[in-house]
């Protein structure tokens, strides 16, 4: 009888879930303080950082860089929350909104793509703020590839933080002539049976190869700018699955499991199981080279036609605790000081969002050019970029990746 | 066969076993003291101090997620001995009608996952400010340990006769001093293996600290989790050897001064035959 | 008088933490598996979720492999469990004690990431293997990670448990066991003959009663696997996970949906378990 009681008592609250809109839409209303009061409002405070926590270098930037600082010049708190997959930190936000919970844990979220679309249609995010930041005068926001996030229009709700561009990379003893096209990739895990795979999607990387065997198969980058058209990509899309499918037999184990992370797949290539690897961060290579990781015949190249390049940001979320706080660490990530520590490559090594045009020219000095035998230069990377695709088609890709490739 | 060949296959037996508990040990003793190890060497080439600099590291995770940990731990073993210790009782002193369907119910979250119910209570601790917090996550850990303890505390009383409680009674004493000087020293060891296996238990969980903690509350098996899914075995294994260590302590501890046999929990749970 | 009223009072901490948490929220799951999500609008209540679940070939297939790594880890485990209590009943001193004892008090994590680098493809099995020249480069040797078979999975399982079900064995062995084939030997019977129609019979009440607790417990456990899995078909339980984990909080019908089953699956084998245990008692 007790028990009974008892369920009744919690299914009554679980079912008293009404529709929360009401909670909190100061969300969409934006920030209209000035910074100047933002700054004295933020300081003594904690600020929670929610970020991927799987590279130890992104790490040690935020805790030994970037919390000191932030301690020092504005007596903010840094906590720096890991998360395992942005998406959880979405997941999350979503509930809460479900719940209608107005004051969560997350002041700072880093994300970009797919999630900040998701997000921003359950009308997650805060904002807009992000162009009223001091350090915004050095960003380009009439640029398309800052105020649209893989085509979805930023509206000022993140703020950029860094870009990436999609890299191939390989150990040149094991791999004498790198394949550069799709076609050559085929030949090349034929005679060379077991010694290449990617990340299983969603994984972020993983993502990415799929989105450029779409580009490369199909031949456009275009249509996939514009809005999701399910007539074209049931065109489309078949081709890059077979491609997937021609291609797994010839892959790592056979293709029966993918790495589940790009940190497994980074595994493998450190232990020489897989020859040919990939990343979204250009300097990734020269890095583990230089810490003893990877072997030193490794080198970085780009498939042919461009590669996949994004701007990544942070967002704020509509229950963010501290919003202040948030965007003073926001605006101080983005100041030239932090952009220059954070593209150096024997740290993170993440290419700066500023425009570096605008800098003064002493600061425009102090962006290191990539070094070393196993990075491109800067220039090889920009030359050679296509924007990626709007998120509902890579949504849909990725999907369809579980359907007709994964379980075969 | 004579007694001495059946000692012989005894003790090879024995060692076989021995052999296969310690194995999975071996490399993460190596690893968590190696500097470089590639393939195929069988030792490290290098040494090196780097995995327990990492957990030593001085406002590093690893401290303050082992604090959480044993924190929590604590505090669920205390719990649910508390909770389950009168459920023992009643379970294990009388007979009652419908006693077969409570012991049902609450032998249930041993073979019907927590994670099924914590997914599902999950909304509702969100909503109740639960979500992202110590509290929650203690009161999740407790639907884990609690069966536990009251099927042992359970286990514990069916054993007794009240013997002891009866001699008391005619010396006088009032039912809670029984309790409290006869029965309370005599179930000791037994309430203290039931706590040792809460605290392991809730040492243990994973998912439902995820789940509940949302991130915020980080323990011990967080971090390894975080680095066995990473490509670090170095900071993986020094990581395991950390996380494992209490449960070897609370082995020692049990053997050296508990009883042998109250550790048996395999008659724990044949002897629940005894009690329904 | 008191006596009913004492009892219900001593159950009460116990009843109450596993009737809100536990059956409160397996209810909570129910009534979302029934597409009851009224946050998002959707007061409909509907089979639409295990409609989907159990006519899609995804469940079916991590049903199948759920199936597959809870049976195979229960049945070596009582095997070697069994084989393990007959050879060591003599030497169940303190050192024994230790060594059996060991693996229940470690955490399954510790216990899976050892394994894994056992027996892995650069693992100390390869590199042993290396050593023997057995075999070159790393994907020679077989694929026991995130394999198809899930060996590392079985055998962390197997590791964790056929302890456990060895210590039950050996007190089962211990009792009546013993006498009744001592009195067996007396009257002349072979060690094939006691074992089998004294000691097995005996035993095997217990045998089974830990069997139905490994397998229930196998079927819903989910760091391991979570861990040493590979990409399709992973278990139920990671299955429910995943889809609760979706950004489409439609999915979230279906990840009730597959944990109510579990949970239903899992509470045959509950029951299973204790009717058996109360004949135990009256045997």
């Amino acid at each position: 009888m007790m028990v009974a009681l008892a369920a009744t008592l919690s299914m009554s609250v679980a079912a008293c879930g009404n529709a929360s809109g009401g909670a909190d839409d100061a969300g969409s209303q934006g920030e209209d303080r000035s910074f100047a009061e933002l700054e004295t409002e933020a300081r003594g405070t904690t600020v929670n950082l929610s970020l991927y926590g799987g590279d130890d270098a992104i790490n040690a930037y935020v805790d030994d860089y970037v919390t000191p600082e932030l301690k020092k010049r504005y007596g903010i708190a840094l906590e720096r929350t890991p998360l395992t997959d942005t998406a959880d930190a979405v997941n999350k936000l979503l509930n809460e909104k479900q719940v209608g919970k107005g004051k969560g844990t997350i002041d700072l979220v880093w994300i970009n793509g797919e999630n900040f679309a998701t997000g921003a249609e359950a009308d997650l995010w805060f904002g807009p703020w992000a162009e009223k930041l001091p350090n915004a005068k050095y960003v380009d926001w009439e640029s398309p590839s800052i105020n649209h996030d893989f085509g979805y229009p930023v509206e000022g709700r993140e703020a950029p933080w860094g870009k990436a561009q999609f890299v191939m990379i390989y150990d040149s003893e094991k791999v004498e002539d790198p394949p550069k096209s799709l076609d050559e990739l085929l030949d090349w895990t034929e005679e060379n049976p077991g010694h290449f795979t990617y990340p299983a999607p969603p994984d972020f990387t993983g993502n990415a190869f799929i989105e450029q065997v779409l580009y490369g198969v199909t031949g456009q980058v275009e249509p996939f700018q514009k809005s999701f058209d399910e007539k074209v990509f049931n065109q489309k899309s078949p081709e890059v699955y077979d491609f997937l499918n021609e291609l797994e037999s010839n892959l790592w184990r056979e293709g029966e499991t993918y790495p589940g992370s790009q940190a497994k797949l980074e595994e493998l290539y450190q232990n020489s199981e897989v020859y040919i690897s990939m990343s979204y961060n250009p300097q990734l290579a020269q890095r583990q080279v230089d810490k003893g990781l990877y072997p030193e015949s490794t080198r970085t190249y780009l498939l042919n036609g461009g590669t996949l390049n994004n701007t990544h940001y942070l967002a704020i979320p509509f229950n963010g605790p501290n919003k202040a706080g948030a965007q003073v660490v926001a605006n101080f990530l983005q100041s030239p000081e932090a952009q220059v520590e954070k593209q150096d490559p024997n740290g993170w090594g993440d290419l700066t969002t500023l425009d570096v045009d605008r800098l003064p020219k002493n600061i425009q000095k102090k962006f290191a050019e990539p070094e070393g035998e196993a990075t491109l230069s800067t220039r090889e990377l920009q030359e050679n970029r296509v924007p990626e695709a709007r998120s509902e088609w890579l949504l849909e890709l990725e999907d369809g990746w579980q359907e007709k490739v994964l379980k075969e | 066969m004579g007694k001495g060949a059946g000692t012989r296959w005894s003790n090879i037996g024995l060692l076989i076993v021995t052999v296969l508990v310690v194995l999975p040990f071996v490399p993460l003793f190596l690893w968590a003291f190696a500097g470089e190890w590639r393939f195929p060497d069988l030792l490290p080439t290098e040494w090196s101090s780097r995995g327990i600099s990492y957990l030593l590291e001085p406002g590093g995770r690893v401290l303050g997620a082992t604090l959480n940990s044993l924190l929590i731990g604590v505090s669920v073993a205390l719990a649910s001995v508390v909770v389950g210790m009168p459920a023992g009782m009643a379970l294990g002193g009388y007979e009652w009608r419908m006693k077969g369907a409570v012991i049902f119910f609450i032998l249930l979250p041993i073979l019907v996952p927590p994670l099924a119910s914590t997914m599902g209570i999950h909304l509702t601790f969100i909503r109740l400010g639960l979500a992202d917090t110590t509290l929650g996550v203690f009161l999740v850990h407790l639907v884990a340990t609690v069966p536990y303890t009251a099927i042992i505390l359970t286990s514990i009383f069916a054993e007794r006769t009240g013997e002891l409680e009866e001699a008391a009674r005619t010396l006088g004493a009032g039912p809670w001093q029984a309790f409290r000087y006869v029965t309370l020293p005599d179930v000791a060891p037994g309430v203290a293996v039931a706590g040792l296996f809460a605290f392991l238990i809730s040492w243990g969980q994973y998912i439902l600290t995820v789940l509940i903690g949302g991130g915020n509350v980080v323990t011990l098996p967080m971090l390894l989790f975080s680095a066995a899914s990473g490509n670090d075995p170095v900071v993986t294994s020094a990581l395991a050897i950390v996380f494992a260590l209490p449960a070897v302590l609370a082995l020692v501890i049990a053997l050296r001064y508990l009883k042998p046999g109250t550790l048996d929990e395999g008659r724990g749970f044949v002897g629940l035959g005894k009690v329904s | 008088m008191g006596g009913r009223i004492k009892i219900a009072l001593l159950l009460t901490p116990a009843l109450l933490v596993i009737g809100v948490l536990f059956a409160g929220g397996l209810v909570s799951a129910v009534v979302q598996s029934l597409g009851y999500l009224p946050a998002i609008g959707q007061t409909e209540i509907s089979l639409d979720a295990y409609r989907e679940v159990l006519t899609g070939g995804d469940f079916l297939d991590s049903f199948l492999l759920t199936v597959y790594v809870a049976g195979a880890s229960t049945i070596i485990s009582t095997i070697l469990a069994v084989l393990a209590a007959l050879v060591l009943r003599r030497s169940s001193g303190r050192f024994s004690a230790i060594v059996f004892q060991l693996p229940i008090t470690i955490p399954h994590l510790v216990a899976a990431v050892g394994i894994a680098l056992v027996v892995s493809q650069t693992g100390l099995g390869a590199r042993l293997a290396a050593a023997l020249g057995l075999i070159g480069e790393p994907q020679e040797f077989p694929a026991l990670l995130y394999d198809r078979y899930s060996v590392s999975i079985i055998l962390t399982y197997v590791w964790k448990e056929m302890p456990f079900v060895t210590l039950v064995v050996l007190a089962a062995l211990q009792g009546v066991a013993g006498e009744l084939e001592d009195v067996a030997r007396t009257l002349g019977a072979g060690a094939w003959q006691r074992f089998w129609y004294v000691v097995f019979p005996v035993i095997s009440p217990g045998i089974i009663a830990a069997s139905l607790i490994v397998f229930a417990f196998t079927f819903g456990a989910f760091e391991v696997p979570y861990l040493l899995g590979k990409t399709y078909p992973t278990i139920l339980p990671v299955m429910a996970y995943n889809e609760y984990r979706d950004i489409e909080l439609t999915a979230r019908p279906v990840a009730m949906a597959i944990n109510v089953l579990i949970a239903l699956i899992t509470a045959v084998f509950a029951a299973l378990y204790l009717r058996l245990a109360r004949d135990l008692g009256r045997g």
